[in-house]
């Protein structure tokens, strides 16, 4: 039964059926045939999900990232950034980078930062004298860079899974994803410099009025950030302050989206929260299947059999994760693994906070690894190229983030220095 | 079978607008009142019990109102490697079959859904907020699951019919 039962998981999930109906599918059928209770008890499990910390900020921050992607945010993001680094070699590669960074973090590192960003920036690139290798491979590999910043969405959702607390993760981001950003940024300074890429002459006046163009959005990530970091907001009340800051400048303000507009904001972001509680629902029941019958346990106990350097460990760790971010998209990803691999995780002595964003920062390369990753998808759709051309591009890039996943597996401390630095650090969980 | 079709089709796109509507509703009140919640903690230092547990009912309703118009636009998440790399026949058996698999999934859980509903129905007497019972705020689980599966036999249909 075991056998036919993995034959119709496997095929389920190629043909493309919803993963809640898998993960559904399969949380019902070991509650009711391993576990001998009611297939109501996947409802209760579910029941529970409004429980969750932090759960409100999931539909607010959605509908603040989809608020900030249909009106003209993203212009403005880039003209700051271009007045503020346009004048340094490669700066329109690095405004590329950081624009894409600050934008995925916003809209919840959903793949719209390729569409609504990569967009623009792309003829850009191409006008300043990058060539189109270069061009494709910096908007693709920037589309999930922000993953690790504040206010992005699979944090919270991994705080979630992983009770580990998502205000922590949150800061322990910060300097691995500074660390991603600078790594990229310094192969699209060496390329400005080899190529002779011309760069255009600072001028404060432009800065300024680049600067007082988006002086309404500005303060944002600001009041989150610093509303969070500093103890005086949680990440439910940042995302509700976050929304109606999107919704008065945005659309009182700039004016930029009108009610019918707005309306299919809201359903088209609701759209997207549904999708991602009801698998989160459905996970939840799974979840509980799997420790109730000592699965993670099993798992431990089989892979401390085989490996018992915490080293080789984290070596292993990063290879399977890359293959899973690469086949599955993130919020699945997070859902069906976290559970599993945490408390086996826990138990080489690696920091719950560490181990959030090693992981995201695998899932967050994953996008961009062949030959499944999803930015490379979606950059294919976007600039109407072959896949396969978009493989020999990405390789640079997926190297520079690769050697800044070694830095961030192998030395823990980017992930815990600020963590210490706000005395914000939990004890390690003793398994 | 084409004019059963077209009326299901029909009464489905007028459930939409209807869903359309709640969700609109609910999302714009969860932001005003998390957003009121806020400013009363933070600047009045005034808390009230019953709005995080309006917020948590309004999250579940968002979210399985969601649910349901992600399974009318075909948004639900997926493993979708072989769409990519599959069209004409191929790609019509792949959505059948993926549509197949939700109606078994979702009339499994609808069942499940409707005997949780009555278990809280005989068994709870506690009121999440004055004047309305427990289980008549879980009510939008069964519906969803009952909508995903009948959405599933409608855009089967509509595929089979086009080939």
């Amino acid at each position: 039964m075991g056998s036919l039962l993995i034959i119709i998981v496997i095929f389920a999930a190629l043909v493309g059926t919803p993963l809640f109906a898998i993960i559904g599918g399969i949380s019902m059928f070991f509650f009711s045939v391993f576990a001998n209770v009611s297939i109501s008890s996947t409802i209760v499990e579910m029941c529970r999900l409004p429980n969750a910390p932090g759960i409100i900020a999931i539909p607010l921050f959605i509908f603040t990232g989809y608020i900030f992607a249909e009106s003209q945010a993203s212009n403005r993001l880039i003209r700051m950034s271009n007045a503020c680094l346009g004048w340094m070699p490669g700066g329109l590669a690095v405004v590329t980078l950081i624009s894409c960074a600050v934008f995925t973090a916003l809209t919840g590192a959903s793949g719209i930062t390729i569409v609504a960003i990569g967009g623009l920036l792309c003829p850009a690139l191409l006008k300043d004298g990058y060539d189109q290798k270069f061009s494709l491979g910096v908007i693709t590999s920037s589309g999930s860079l922000g993953l690790l910043f504040v206010p992005s969405l699979p944090i919270i959702i991994y705080g979630m899974i992983a009770r580990t607390e998502i205000t922590q993760l949150f800061i322990g981001g910060a300097l691995p994803g500074i660390l991603m950003l600078v790594l990229l940024g310094i192969y699209g300074v060496y390329y400005g410099i080899k190529h002779s890429i011309p760069t255009s002459r600072f001028s404060l006046k432009e800065l300024g009025h680049a600067l007082w163009e988006g002086k309404w959005e500005l303060p944002l990530p600001f009041v989150i950030i610093g509303g969070i970091y500093g103890g005086i907001i949680t990440v439910g009340e940042a995302a509700s302050v976050a929304a109606v800051y999107a919704l008065v400048s945005e659309c009182l303000i700039y004016r930029e989206i009108g009610f019918k507009k707005l309306l299919n904001i809201t359903w088209d972001s609701m759209i997207m929260v549904g999708a991602i509680l009801l698998i989160l629902g459905t996970a939840l029941g799974f979840t509980n299947f799997l420790v109730d019958q000592h699965v993670p346990q099993n798992i431990m106990e089989f892979i401390k059999g085989q490996i018992s350097n915490k080293y080789v460990f984290l070596f292993v760790l990063n290879i399977f994760l890359l293959i899973v971010g690469c086949i599955m998209d993130i919020f699945s990803a997070i859902v069906v693994v976290v559970p599993l691999i945490t408390p086996v995780a826990l138990s080489y002595g690696i920091d719950p906070v560490h181990l959030g964003i090693i992981f995201l920062a695998n899932l967050e390369i994953g996008y961009l690894t062949p030959p499944v990753g999803m930015n490379l998808f979606i950059s294919s759709l976007r600039f109407n190229l072959p896949i396969i051309k978009l493989y020999k591009v990405i390789i640079p890039f997926l190297l520079i983030l690769l050697l800044a996943l070694i830095i961030i597996t192998y030395w823990p401390p980017l992930s815990l220095f600020l963590l210490d630095l706000f005395n914000a650090r939990a004890p390690l969980l003793e398994m | 079978m084409k004019k059963i079709l077209d009326f299901f089709d029909e009464a489905n796109s007028r459930l939409v607008t209807v869903e359309k509507f709640l969700v609109a509703i609910l999302l714009f009140s969860m932001v005003f009142i998390s957003f009121g919640q806020v400013i009363a903690r933070n600047l009045f230092s005034l808390g009230f019990i019953w709005v995080d547990q309006l917020l948590k009912l309004e999250v579940v309703w968002v979210a399985f109102l969601g649910a349901s118009l992600a399974s009318e636009f075909g948004r639900h998440l997926c493993i979708d490697i072989l769409s990519h790399t599959m069209g004409g026949r191929s790609q019509k058996f792949l959505l059948v079959s993926a549509n197949f698999m939700v109606l078994i999934v979702c009339i499994f859980f609808f069942i499940a859904a409707v005997n949780y509903i009555n278990i809280l129905k005989s068994s709870s007497t506690s009121l999440l907020i004055e004047g309305i019972p427990d289980w008549t705020t879980k009510l939008v689980i069964p519906y969803f699951f009952m909508i995903a599966a009948i959405r599933a036999v409608i855009n089967s249909g509509k595929v089979i019919i086009k080939s």
